[in-house]
């Protein structure tokens, strides 16, 4: 097994307020890993740091042992690393399924469009959002907006090949009811599932 | 598309209309009209990534001025490329310092630039100061050259902005404008995306300043860097309909046109009724011209 991603001592304070402390996790291949927390845990600055949108106070992020802490987030996107699923809205001007093509096209560069539109339909078919491709994102639920958040995800894809593994090894045949379970939950954002490799 | 060839073909034809007694004057207004159009479409590029450029007016200030100092030199398309370089090379370096900025910060940036541009070009030895600068006709006085110069950099706008619009390009442009940190979760390089925007866009208002120049055969910094024409290039594309091409070729076509319209008809004041009919637009067209035509549509 693998450790995909791995957390070490990571702080993090905002001003007077310490949102993170010591925080070390590690991930390894085809886990699922939940952080739960209520508001104000720090759950969201924790993936913030994750994906390269906050730089910690101390401690690292390894991600395949490489260590991605001073990284910028495009850059971890085009490693495979790079979704944190709360970040505000999906772009509510774009329709879905331009939503899902931003992160196809420009998630891992050096492919062509065609790839990257076979990708778009399959993240649809796969997050059940087929039906709603060309509506404009600002029109989704609640519910749907955090299965987009969680396509867009997908569509940025790290190695192709797997993440579908990896889902389907995470949601087998089931993933409306798993993401019933996260738009239910009151903060967005307090289900943190890694889908890499 | 239809409607873009169709805007373009009318334009290509028009000195072959049988205008009668108005041909010459609408040929002259054409000519601003297409620049002032050019313009509009350069800045709504930059928009699309969601920043409020105000150096417009400058990128068009240096394109004159490059014209206006080279093109004794080197003759009228050396003079109208190294202007359009100009401009642009002033845009990588105005957007490699501000472009980390958003929104609102860029806009007081891009103004500053602008001023800074204005106060050399009174200042420096070279650019004539506030007296100005005499320039020569295009291609020694050759009838309609300033019309089809004025026509070909509006195409190479439309040129650009198709190309913005129909490529993957758009997609990134518009993950910039709605938000930053998702575009570049998502892998967009946010700052080359709107470096490249601001690059093209200022190469067209260079460009089209250029040719401002060779028609007006004078320009002054008051003239050539004023805000006033910054503010018409992002009037234009607001009342056509942003972020599209049609949109600013549109607002380009009423809006000149009414100005110059409202001059011949009610004369001294018209200012007064283009600036209330912009009001008016503003309040009930919020989408501008574009949006109304599809609401029509649809």
């Amino acid at each position: 097994m693998a450790r995909v991603l791995e957390v070490q001592g990571v702080s993090k304070r905002f001003l007077g307020l310490k949102a993170l402390q010591g925080v070390t996790l590690h991930l390894e291949e085809g886990e699922i890993l939940a952080v739960i927390g209520p508001n104000g845990a720090g759950k969201s600055t924790l993936l913030n740091v994750i994906s390269g949108l906050l730089r910690p106070d101390a401690g690292r992020v390894l991600f395949l042992g490489r260590d991605v802490t001073p990284l910028p987030p495009e850059v971890c996107t085009h490693l495979g690393l790079g979704r944190a699923f709360q970040i505000p809205t999906p772009m509510p001007e774009l329709t879905v399924r331009e939503n899902l093509l931003v992160g196809a096209l420009f998630g891992r560069p050096g492919q062509s469009r065609k790839e990257a539109e076979a990708r778009v339909e399959a993240v649809l078919e796969l997050t059940g959002l087929a039906a709603k491709a060309e509506a404009p994102a600002g029109e989704l639920t609640l519910l749907e907006d955090k299965r987009l958040e969680l396509a867009q995800a997908l569509a940025t894809a790290p190695r192709s090949s797997s993440w579908t593994r990896s889902w389907r090894a995470s949601a087998p045949r089931r993933p409306r009811r798993r993401w019933t379970w996260c738009g239910g939950s009151a903060t967005p954002g307090s289900a943190f599932s890694s889908l890499s490799t | 598309m239809r409607g873009v060839v169709l805007f373009l073909l009318v334009f290509v034809l028009l000195p072959f209309l049988p205008l009668g007694v108005w041909r010459a004057y609408l040929l002259d207004a054409g000519v601003f009209l297409l620049l002032y159009t050019a313009l509009a479409l350069s800045w709504d590029l930059v928009a699309r990534t969601g920043q409020l450029s105000l150096a417009h007016g400058a990128f068009f200030g240096l394109g004159a001025y490059g014209v206006g100092l080279l093109e004794p030199h080197v003759g009228t398309l050396p003079a109208l490329l190294s202007g359009s370089l100009l401009a642009g090379l002033s845009a990588l370096l105005l957007g490699s310092v501000t472009l980390r900025l958003h929104g609102l910060y860029f806009a007081i940036a891009s103004l500053a630039f602008s001023e800074v541009l204005r106060t050399l070009a009174l200042k420096l030895p070279f650019t004539g100061g506030p007296i100005g600068l005499p320039v020569p006709p295009a291609f020694g006085g050759a009838p309609l050259a300033p019309y089809y110069l004025a026509f070909a950099v509006l195409a190479v706008a439309v040129g650009l902005s198709l190309w913005a619009e129909h490529s993957p390009f758009r997609l990134a442009q518009a993950a910039c404008r709605q938000s930053e940190p998702v575009a570049r979760v998502l892998g967009v390089r946010v700052v080359r995306v709107k470096l490249l925007s601001l690059l093209l866009g200022s190469l067209v208002a260079g460009l089209a300043g250029g040719v401002y120049a060779m028609k007006a055969l004078f320009i002054n910094p008051y003239e050539a860097f004023s805000l006033g024409r910054a503010v018409e290039a992002l009037v234009i594309p607001i009342f056509g309909g942003l972020y599209t091409t049609l949109g600013p070729l549109l607002g380009g076509v009423v809006l000149v046109g009414l100005e110059q319209v409202l001059r011949l008809w009610i004369q001294e004041g018209y200012l007064v009724v283009y600036g209330a009919i912009l009001i008016l637009a503003i309040l009930f067209l919020p989408r501008g011209l574009l949006g109304l035509w599809r609401r029509r549509r649809g």
